[in-house]
């Protein structure tokens, strides 16, 4: 029976409905060869419709409509034209209140003319715009969906007096629901049913899309064959084409005589339906088509205004939280972080379940129910050509997967290199409302096997997965700022670890280089407490009772030899272990007086003159203490190395006070200065002027200064020496 | 026979050793740099000589040189004793070398092995390869 089902449903999608080889009878068609102006087609009776003795067939076409093709046409030029043109209104040949409009359209080579009662009571035109005019301004006052939907079924129905008029919206699914209604107490109400894909094939979706407009002014009619040419003419843009049998009967199962339907369309795509459904024939002339197809159309620009409205709304709430969200991101823990604060995310955005890739980082937060393996989502993700996906149904992204457990969701993911998101909304289970039974779009009759629609529209409740809220593009846009945002963070957060190693191993080798001077200046006074102690006892043995005061202060000395010792090792593991960057207040007397005893504790030694200025010895400044020693070591060592084999030996030290904020350091020596090709390329990374150096000194003096916010420059070189200068800011300004 | 100079720029090195010189029955002669104790060494008044690596002005290996010949044992001394500059300080001449810190015993050991062979009358020839 299954089987009958399906093959049924694909006969019904193979009828050539735009070729029926046939018009309804209510109007004529005539099949013109423009270059004879002769008719050489035609279907209708045409005694009845015009009261014409003879077969219009082979005549010209002035013999039958009182004007030539081109006195018809008048100048308007079919092949510009989108659809058929109304260009005349002919009378009966005996009852001149018979009244017929004349459209024509092209068909291949030939111009088809369609003729068809005029409505009666014809208004100006002046009339009919300014009812136009009042239907729209009446739809514009919507100030939702709802009421929009309704407003615009109500205007169509005082245009055409159906029964009943219903606007349709196809869903994800394919099925049609119903989201808005005007009509008489004729017909019950189908608001809010859903009516089966399968009742509309795809091919009638199809023609829908290319004219927007089709009557049946009475479903119960005998077609007018064609004649004359094949019964293959296209006829897709013909308003008396006739419809198929079996639409025929399923309007008769639905107890409607008469219908009428316009299509919706939404950036060229079929959005839904109006639809309208009279229990008497019913004629539909030309003005009152085009005038439905005016309230279609700004049905559809209404739509597009609440629905822009709606979503810029939701874009700037959206916004502001993920904003909100973006901001309780900290700079140098971004991973822990997001990790944390996803399911505030998830939350954001409306979803059931968040999954998060940083690099090699797995993160989710689901709600019950969901048991999203994240690994093996992000592997279909990545699998996928879209680099961005929205509404894509977990099922079509992997239908064979079975890590999706029972779930279904609509996803919005964003695959990236270094950060992937996806956010889930369950197709949670809805009570659906069908016309009809859904699963039964047609029928088989069992005696003759003939395929029919279905018969019953009886109200078939149904519990059924749902269609998940959609992902509107403003949520979208959002998604793409949260993924920016967190690679943004991310790549910060890396290359900030990345610089706090660096400037770690420059320190660590930059006290490998002074490592003899320091083990020197250590040795020094581990050498004068051996001495002293050894001279100590020997004070003791030669005089055990003698006077112990100048023991004591031989002891002293030792004491202040071992602290000192303590102090040049404190110094030095402060600058070679690695450790938490730390922001506070530096006093720069102490800084420099640190970095002078690890950079030059032999300055006597090598004859190097160092001159400190400070105006204030109580100056503090922001920052780490071991980075900013770093960089006055540093910048000592490179001046004493300057000065190797000069007379004038000297170091000065200078600090000022420039602003309220702000200090600066300046050290200058007596150096032999700097070369032009050096200066341009001082603080790039790996250039170097020493043999022995890795060039690493001064860049990263500079990604230090700058990660205090401050500024490192070269003042001067030259045959007088060099001064550098660098900027700190003010602890506590 | 018992005089030893001592010869090193800081203060608490100088006062160390010549208390423990001092107290092992040594007559101590404190300078700060070698430019002073060449200026006030009378090669007549032979001793041992302790004499810092490093010091500013003339370095150790530079007084050591200048001290050629002069008869008295000159041990070096140095807080970064590098083996290459150790073989450098013995090939010109220096009795012995000893690295900083070291154990009183030892350093009271060489003084007292250089000062006995000063005695023995052994020249120190200065310069021999």
């Amino acid at each position: 029976m299954r089987a009958a089902r399906e093959i049924a449903k694909e006969e019904c999608a193979r009828e050539p409905i735009h070729r029926p080889g046939s018009i309804q009878p209510h109007g004529g068609l005539l099949v013109v060869d423009p270059r004879t102006d002769r008719v050489i087609g035609q279907a209708g009776d045409w005694r009845e419709l015009l009261g014409l003795k003879s077969d219009p067939l082979g005549t010209k076409v002035a013999k039958v409509l009182g004007k030539s093709l081109s006195g018809l046409l008048r100048g308007h030029d079919l092949s510009a034209a989108s659809e058929a043109l109304f260009v005349e209104t002919i009378q009966h040949r005996l009852f001149s209140e018979k009244r017929f409009d004349v459209l024509a359209h092209r068909s291949g080579s030939y111009v088809l003319l369609d003729v068809e009662p005029a409505l009666e009571d014809r208004q100006s035109a002046a009339l009919l715009f300014t009812r136009i005019r009042e239907a729209a301004d009446r739809m514009r006052a919507s100030d939702s969906l709802e009421t929009l939907f309704e407003a615009a079924a109500a205007e169509v129905r005082s245009f055409t007096a159906f029964d009943r008029v219903l606007v349709y919206q196809f869903l994800s699914d394919d099925s049609g629901k119903v989201v808005g209604e005007a009509r008489s107490s004729a017909f019950t109400t189908l608001l809010g049913h859903r009516f089966p894909g399968g009742d509309i094939p795809a091919q009638a979706r199809a023609l829908y899309v290319r004219n927007v407009i089709r009557v049946i002014p009475d479903a119960i009619y005998v077609p007018a064959q064609i004649s004359g040419v094949s019964s293959e003419l296209d006829l897709s843009d013909s308003s008396l084409r006739s419809v198929s049998p079996i639409h025929l009967e399923y309007l008769a199962n639905m107890g409607v005589r008469a219908s009428m339907s316009v299509s919706l369309l939404k950036d060229g795509a079929l959005w839904g339906l109006i639809a309208c459904h009279s229990q008497q024939p019913l004629l539909v002339p030309y003005e009152t088509r085009e005038a439905c197809k005016y309230i279609a159309a700004e049905l559809m620009s209404q739509l597009r205004r609440l629905q822009s409205e709606e979503e810029s709304r939701l874009h700037q709430r959206l916004g502001s939280a993920v904003e909100r969200w973006l901001d309780e991101l900290g700079s140098n823990q971004v991973t822990a972080d997001v990790a944390r604060n996803l399911p505030l995310l998830k939350t954001c955005f409306g979803a059931e379940a968040i999954c998060l890739r940083l690099r090699d980082d797995m993160f989710a937060d689901q709600d019950p129910g969901s048991m999203v393996d994240a690994g093996r989502l992000f592997e279909a993700l990545e699998r996928n050509a879209e680099k961005i996906t929205t509404n894509l149904r977990l099922e079509d992204l992997d239908p064979e997967a079975s890590w999706r457990g029972d779930l279904d969701a609509s996803v919005c993911a964003i695959a990236g290199d270094d950060v992937s998101l996806a956010l889930l909304r369950f197709r949670a289970p809805e009570v659906v409302s069908w016309a009809g039974n859904p699963d039964e779009p047609v029928e088989v009759d069992e005696e003759t096997g003939r395929l029919g629609p279905r018969r019953s529209f009886e109200v078939w409740s149904r519990t059924q997965r749902g269609i998940a809220r959609p992902w509107l593009e403003a949520e979208r846009e959002c998604v793409k700022r949260v993924v920016g945002a967190i690679e943004r963070l991310s790549r910060q957060e890396r290359i900030s670890a990345l610089q706090a190693d660096l400037i770690h191993v420059s320190r660590v080798s930059a006290m490998g280089a002074l490592a003899s001077t320091l083990a020197h200046e250590l040795n020094q006074p581990l050498t004068a407490i051996s001495n002293f102690g050894r001279g100590v006892r020997l004070l003791i043995d030669n005089d055990p009772a003698g006077n112990s005061e100048e023991a004591k202060r031989y002891l002293d000395q030792m004491s202040s030899a071992a602290l000192r010792a303590g102090q040049i090792v404190k110094n030095l593991r402060g600058m070679i272990t690695k450790r938490p960057v730390t922001a506070g207040a530096v006093p720069v007397a102490r800084a420099i007086h640190d970095a002078l005893s690890l950079a030059l504790p032999d300055a006597r030694v090598r004859g190097i003159d160092v001159d400190l200025i400070l105006p204030d010895a109580r100056l503090t400044a922001a920052g780490d203490p071991v980075q900013i020693e770093q960089v006055l070591t540093n910048l000592i060592r490179n001046g004493c190395d300057a000065m190797e084999g000069q007379s004038i030996r000297k170091l000065t030290i200078e600090v000022a006070e420039v602003s309220v904020e702000a200090i600066e350091i300046r050290v200058s020596d007596t150096g032999y200065g700097l070369s032009e090709n050096v200066q341009s390329e001082l603080f790039k990374p790996f250039q170097t002027t020493k043999s022995d150096g890795m060039g690493l000194g001064l860049s990263i003096c500079r990604t230090i200064i700058e990660r205090h916010g401050g500024q490192i420059w070269l003042e001067r070189t030259g045959g007088a020496g060099t001064e550098f200068r660098f900027s700190l800011p003010k602890f506590g300004s | 026979m018992k005089r030893v100079y001592v010869i090193d720029d800081e203060t608490i090195v100088q006062s160390s050793m010549e208390l423990l010189l001092r107290l092992s029955g040594y007559e101590v002669r404190v300078f700060e740099t070698g430019d002073a104790f060449m200026t006030a060494f009378n090669p007549g008044e032979p001793g041992c000589v302790l004499l810092d690596l490093r010091l500013p002005g003339s370095d150790g290996l530079n007084v050591l040189s200048r001290l050629r010949g002069c008869g008295s044992p000159v041990v070096l001394l140095s807080g970064h004793m590098d083996p290459a500059l150790g073989i450098e300080a013995l090939r010109a001449g220096a009795f012995d070398v000893i690295a900083k810190p070291y154990d009183p015993d030892h350093l009271l050991q060489v003084v007292q092995s250089a000062l006995e062979q000063l005695a023995k009358g052994e020249r120190f020839q200065i310069g021999r390869a």
